[in-house]
């Protein structure tokens, strides 16, 4: 779409300037408001062609009728001074108007303002940039539809060969798949002696692959700071305008029963994120969806006793910092593990027996860095997107 | 595979479909929603509870209050009610 925009622009601003250095005795501006008319009144014969600057258009149109039924002479005025600022909205219809003009008198009886401005260019006009005009508009609606018919095209391909890729992958659960191969046999086997964890996949997404978790949290950790830098011009805006949190955000929820549901179900939602978190290792779950957990307990507090209560222990500012905090301290526990030779070759932190709560390890810790990280995560996005003043 | 994998299985596709023909935003993050808790059921029955907790927590909780904070902020709640 960008090029076919380009393109017309190019050449229609060409067709202008050749239009004003032909008739030096006429102003560039007098060719423009005839369409503009026409456009306004015959929007409906040619509007399938400019998406653009049709709204505009209007607009322009009713300003004229207006100032029309006040003072004609002074209505001329004005469209002529508004014009070098619309120029660049108007002048597909500008290109277009020569053609329909003439229908749209005919149809058209309000148009009996428009007359007098209609008609004091078009002897200017030469005929032979209309018909260019006609063929420019012809391509470039040939391009649309060409453009439409490349797009289905795309589209289409575009899914048989995500159906043939699919189609192509080997089958679900075959001995020989290359998924199941030592890599999986050996999380299996030794993953407890390795990790000290029962839960086999905190063992493996905190111990093997560690690295990875770190990248997931500073992806998220990325995603938070992004949005507060972005909110922050917002807020800065705010405070300028005193546009900010409202009532119903300092006091919470106003539905009664909502907010009795969720003064019952917060403790026990706050307590399972927890055990979720802290019992990483040795049960399903951990860092991330014990994290998520605690980060909507949060915001359920935040919804039921409002911002001031919330503010007490959870803020924007305290949030980054501690995510800041639980990063480092997972970069330098994982740091200190991998120098101290990682993957249980050689290591000095006791794993612990396998079962009990303080075992496993890093893995523990670990998944209260992460959890953090997350809780915070959830909390912060929730906060900044209600209310920008809540730190 | 027995036959409340392959129900759940058709309501997801379902959802699925119909998230993307509903008109009012409200009721497809529901129905979106909804689409997370049969995912973290079906996650379940393929033996991976990991998965299903991270999925409810996230697909359930977080995500349709964010969609539904986000619409609210943008006043996209309160036009539809107006139009309706």
């Amino acid at each position: 779409m960008g090029i076919i925009s380009d393109k017309g622009k190019k050449t229609l601003t060409s067709f202008s300037d050749w239009v004003s250095a032909n008739s030096p005795d006429i102003p560039a501006e007098v060719v423009y408001p005839p369409k503009k008319d026409d456009h306004g009144h015959g929007h409906d014969d040619h509007g399938h062609d400019d998406h653009g600057g049709h709204g505009h258009d209007d607009h322009g149109h009713d300003d004229h009728c207006e100032a029309a039924h006040a003072d004609e002479t002074h209505a001329h005025e004005e469209v002529l001074h508004e014009e070098p600022l619309k120029e660049a909205s108007h002048e597909e219809p500008a290109a277009e108007a020569p053609q329909e003009e003439p229908a749209a008198e005919a149809v058209e009886a309000p148009a009996a303002e428009a007359p007098p401005p209609i008609e004091a260019p078009e002897p200017a006009k030469p005929e032979e940039p209309v018909s260019e005009e006609a063929k420019l508009c012809a391509e470039v609606g040939a391009i649309e539809r060409s453009y439409r018919a490349v797009a289905t095209i795309c589209g289409i391909m575009l899914a048989l060969i995500l159906v043939v890729t699919v189609a192509l992958l080997p089958k679900f659960g075959m001995a020989n798949n290359p998924t199941v191969n030592e890599v999986s046999r050996r999380y299996l086997e030794e993953g407890i002696k390795d990790t000290g964890a029962v839960n086999t996949v905190a063992g493996m997404i905190l111990d093997y692959r560690a690295f990875d978790t770190l990248g997931e949290s500073i992806v998220l950790f990325t995603a938070t700071i992004t949005v507060i830098f972005l909110l922050q011009q917002s807020r800065r805006k705010d405070n300028e305008g005193k546009i900010g949190s409202t009532e119903a955000n300092l006091s919470g929820v106003r539905s009664l029963p909502a907010k009795v549901i969720i003064r019952i179900a917060l403790p026990f939602s706050l307590l399972y994120g927890i055990y979720v978190v802290i019992n990483g290792h040795l049960s399903p779950g951990g860092g991330f969806s014990g994290g998520t957990i605690i980060g909507a307990s949060l915001i359920l507090s935040h919804l039921a006793f409002g911002e001031r209560f919330t503010k007490r222990f959870a803020t924007v500012d305290g949030c980054s910092k501690v995510m800041v905090a639980a990063l480092l301290v997972y970069m330098g526990l994982k740091t200190y593990s991998v120098y101290t030779g990682a993957n249980g070759i050689e290591s000095i932190i006791p794993l612990g027996t396998p079962g009990s709560i303080l075992s496993a390890g890093l893995i523990f810790p670990l998944n209260i860095c992460v959890g953090l990280v997350v809780s915070c995560t959830m909390f912060t996005l929730y906060s900044l997107f209600t209310d920008w003043k809540i730190s | 595979m027995t036959w409340f994998s392959i129900m759940l299985l058709l309501f997801l596709i379902a959802c699925a479909i119909s998230v993307f023909f509903i008109k009012r935003i409200m009721n497809a993050v529901i129905v979106f929603m909804s689409y997370s808790a049969i995912m973290a059921v079906l996650w379940l029955s393929l033996e991976s509870p990991d998965l299903a907790i991270t999925e409810a927590a996230v697909g359930c909780g977080i995500t349709t209050l964010l969609f539904i904070m986000v619409l609210k902020k943008i006043n996209a709640l309160k036009e539809e009610g107006d139009a309706e």
